[in-house]
């Protein structure tokens, strides 16, 4: 859980960065700069797990691309849609759960898969097949369709982009000025600061993956959650900053987290690229079709189950395993307690006096706190064992 | 547009109860309290019922503000996908 296995500290990473603005960031033909993209991200790729699993890398690209092509264009588009998506999870059941499968000779393909982000690249293949299904865009071009899947600055922690906002964004950026230049470049400092000096600060200093015995897990659940932010969002200001630097839209993943008065807020400003995937693709489609079979009657409860099914199995894209599904159950019962008791309080207080409320600013930090405690103690998850 | 946009009001008021809610094409979720991501659905779904039409659940995804929903409905109303 603590460590990422794409190592910023070494130097694939900067090497792939510097011949990306070299490269990338001025030019503005569409269609050679996405090639130009495209092999960069293989090179880093390449780079990392040497030419034998790149060439797998690149086969998987192609495979990807062609699925993707026919879910588009075939006259029976659910059928390549349920193959498509059937070898995604496939795939990432292998690359979550090794043990099961000791029949198949996984020791070559699952630290690939770890490597690459597996997890994130099926969560950006089920967006593709489902932007493909729904015939909301044209196929891509094989380049287009890597440079979606594995791009370098995303590979390690997400953010997770949409295929929407990935197709929705221009062409031909702007030539990179001496503003955008600075901005980014200060972004990925940000980022570098909080990984390498604040996050390695505390995980030196407090945490021992829960280990002492004794109350010191009160004051280690605080420091992890600490931690946890500033390390993750630090891959996100260094993947932002070089989006900025080379041209490439790569989302926003945090807002202030900490400053969340309930989990549903909390979710609107933690991992938000998760937590907007989870929403596209989960949450809305059960919440819509339930509300549509009651008719819109029981919204709390449509909401709720929402809530349970997407939670769980967002656990689930953690990890196969019974601390996922815990931890997932502890967000989603957060979510549903949170949703039934803002009607209660409109029902006990009337409109006005729930505005009174929100604006307490007691209740505001007490709402802060037991928030931060909720989302601490939750990922105690990750560390015992079921 | 304009009665598009009035109709839209309109639900929202009856919605989020509050008969003072001014609604532009520019109004995201972050302009109205309790438009979150909850509501959205209930929402959108009451917007369906007001103009006798059915949006995917990919375009009650794409709504970033009223405008994004007065286009969709637009569009559904002409007929477009």
């Amino acid at each position: 859980m603590s460590d990422y296995l794409i190592d910023l500290a070494k130097w694939p990473f900067w090497l792939t960065l510097a011949v990306a603005i070299v490269f990338i960031a001025p030019r503005t033909r569409n269609q050679h700069r996405s090639w130009t993209y495209a092999l960069l991200n293989l090179g880093f790729i390449t780079l990392l797990v040497g030419w034998r699993l790149g060439a797998c890398v690149l086969a998987g690209g192609v495979v990807a691309w062609l699925l993707a092509r026919f879910v588009r264009s075939s006259p029976r588009p659910g059928i390549w849609v349920a193959l498509a998506m059937g070898i995604t999870l496939a795939v990432f059941v292998i690359h979550k759960r090794p043990d099961w499968f000791t029949i198949l000779d996984t020791r070559q393909i699952n630290p690939l898969l770890r490597l690459v982000g597996y997890s994130y690249i099926a969560l950006r293949l089920i967006e593709l097949y489902r932007a493909m299904y729904e015939q909301r865009y044209d196929a891509p071009e094989l380049a287009a369709t890597i440079n979606y899947l594995i791009p370098f600055q995303m590979v390690a922690a997400g953010p997770i982009q949409s295929y929407d906002d990935f197709v929705m964004q221009p062409g031909e950026p702007r030539p990179l000025n001496a503003e955008a230049a600075m901005s980014g470049a200060q972004r990925i400092a940000h980022g570098v600061f909080k990984k390498f000096v604040l996050a390695f600060a505390i995980k030196k200093l407090f945490l021992t993956d829960f280990t002492i015995h004794g109350s010191y897990w009160i004051l280690e659940a605080q420091m992890f959650f600490i931690w946890l932010y500033l390390d993750f969002s630090a891959y996100s200001d260094i993947a932002v900053g070089i989006g900025k630097l080379i041209g490439v839209h790569t989302p926003e993943n945090f807002n202030r987290p900490y400053f969340a008065r309930n989990m549903i807020a909390f979710w609107e400003r933690w991992h938000i690229s998760l937590s907007l995937w989870i929403r596209r693709n989960l949450f809305f489609p059960v919440q819509i079709a339930l509300l549509r079979r009651t008719d819109g009657k029981k919204p709390l409860l449509c909401a709720s189950i929402g809530f349970v099914v997407a939670f769980l199995l967002c656990g689930m894209w953690h990890g196969i395993a019974w601390n996922f599904f815990v931890w997932g159950a502890m967000h989603a019962s957060g979510l549903v307690i949170v949703n039934y008791y803002r009607v209660f309080l409109t029902k006990r207080l009337g409109s006005k006096g729930v505005k009174a409320y929100l604006a307490n600013p007691y209740i505001k930090a007490a709402a802060m706190a037991l928030t931060f405690e909720w989302v601490a103690i939750s990922h105690l998850t990750f560390f015992y064992r079921f | 547009m304009q009665e598009t946009l009035d109709k839209v009001t309109a639900v929202f008021r009856n919605v989020f109860d509050d008969d003072s809610l001014v609604i532009t094409p520019q109004t995201t979720a972050a302009d109205i309290e309790g438009w979150d991501s909850v509501m959205h659905v209930s929402l959108t779904l009451h917007v369906e019922k007001t103009f006798g039409i059915r949006f995917t659940a990919t375009q009650i995804a794409s709504m970033n503000n009223v405008g994004d929903m007065v286009a969709i409905i637009e569009a559904r109303q002409a007929g477009k996908r």
